[in-house]
């Protein structure tokens, strides 16, 4: 017999999507937040995020030449690891840290485990905890328009570089009646937080355009709801049983950021829904546990990569029982 | 599901259902690139099993373990390879797979 044809195992028709798609529905989720942060904060995110996607972007294809892989920048990873990375960081550092944040969080997030889709821990936070090792000081200035009661003042009167504390920080080291007389009533404080007129970084600005995001996501089914409910009812759950105001607890400190957008993160969560619950329920009571008992006012950060670390774990016990057996 | 014809001189048995030709626009044609375990492989698995477990352990050489992840019970219907933003060759590597287990026994 005379083969005439190549063949090739089926199916041979495939879906539309692509890694490059996937990435894309990422970013364009970010765009919501990233507008916000614009709004508050002024030219200020073009820089901070030019700064952060170049240097990603050239220590990944240094990596690559390095390594002798096909150059991979063009896949979107690198550029969503920029663009988280800047969403997380403090408003004000300098440039350089910047820079080496981004790579860091590129080279020994990403490409020491081998490139996307091989490591360990999300890459975003990486760089965040390497910054938050190496110059502590400076990733607790936050520098915002301070905190502001009503959320039309902030916006006229612009950035005048005072520096203001986040609410989490004045929470632990004064106390929540000091955060009530801070913004001025609870009330204040509620819709202070939600719409984002209080210190943080560009990605705390606002939990409306967090939610914007998220639910963007949820519809193009890039991400399961599983994660992020369980994780915000794990917070609210336990600061209710501990006595603390939940609502606050998840309205501030990029909690909810984390929720839709970190602890989502295809490559280091586990892969069944099963293992995806205890996750973020595990995430949820670190979050709670850091916030409470430890010196961080921050616990989202080291939260979810711990419970990155031991996803391998979770995958090994939450295998989906097989049809039929 | 079915067999890839290799020339055109096969013949049309009574088993045989139905010819599927495809033209070049309907083929898949895009790039293979990492596995970024998004795991929309083992939600649409009709038998609810790990593919993209089955195509990690296939590579690194770990084919004994893909018994402990029940390979064997895979009915190879493709939905997995469909899927998959990534184009791994998931199905492929399956079948490969329970091949080498049965000529080790």
């Amino acid at each position: 017999m005379i083969h005439k044809f190549k063949v090739s195992l089926s199916p041979h028709v495939g879906t539309k999507e692509t890694v490059f798609s996937v990435m894309r529905d990422v970013i364009i989720a970010l765009l919501p937040i990233y507008i916000m942060a614009f709004v508050y904060y002024g030219p200020r995110v073009f820089i901070v995020t030019l700064l952060s996607v170049i240097s990603a972007l050239a220590s990944e294809t240094i990596c690559n030449k390095i390594m002798r892989q096909k150059l991979s920048i063009f896949n979107g990873s690198a550029l969503i690891t920029a663009l988280l990375f800047t969403l997380i960081i403090p408003p004000y550092l300098f440039w350089w840290q910047i820079v080496i944040g981004s790579s860091v969080a590129i080279v020994l997030g990403k490409m020491v485990f081998g490139g996307l889709g091989q490591n360990i821990f999300n890459p975003a936070f990486v760089g965040l905890a390497f910054l938050m090792n190496s110059w502590p000081i400076q990733l607790t200035k936050w520098g915002r328009t301070g905190l502001d009661s009503s959320a039309g003042a902030s916006l006229l009167k612009g950035l005048d570089g005072s520096t203001g504390a986040t609410p989490l920080e004045i929470l632990k080291g004064q106390g929540y009646d000091k955060v009530i007389e801070t913004f001025g009533g609870i009330k204040n404080l509620y819709s202070s937080l939600f719409i984002g007129t209080y210190a943080g970084t560009f990605g705390e600005v606002s939990v409306l355009a967090i939610l914007i995001g998220g639910i963007y996501l949820l519809i193009r089914k890039q991400i399961s709801w599983h994660i992020p409910f369980t994780y915000i009812a794990t917070v609210y759950i336990a600061f209710l049983i501990m006595g603390q105001n939940p609502l606050f607890h998840i309205l501030t400190g990029g909690l909810i950021l984390g929720a839709f957008f970190m602890a989502t993160d295809m490559v280091t969560i586990p892969i069944t829904i099963k293992g995806k619950i205890i996750f973020a329920i595990g995430a949820g009571l670190l979050t709670v546990l850091i916030r409470s008992k430890g010196s961080f006012y921050e616990g989202v950060c080291y939260s979810i990569l711990f419970m990155n670390a031991i996803t391998p774990l979770i995958n090994k016990i939450s295998k989906p029982k097989r049809f039929g057996g | 599901m079915g067999f890839a014809q290799d020339s055109t001189e096969h013949v049309v048995v009574k088993g045989t259902t139905g010819l599927l030709a495809l033209t070049s626009k309907e083929l898949r044609r895009t790039e293979q690139e990492n596995c970024i375990s998004c795991s929309k492989c083992v939600d649409v698995c009709p038998m609810k099993l790990m593919p993209l477990i089955f195509e990690r352990n296939f590579i690194t050489n770990k084919l004994e373990k893909n018994i402990e992840y029940n390979l064997i019970d895979c009915i190879e219907c493709g939905a997995c390879t469909y899927i998959c933003p990534a184009n791994r060759p998931l199905n492929e590597a399956i079948r490969a797979g329970k091949i080498e287990l049965r000529n080790k026994k």
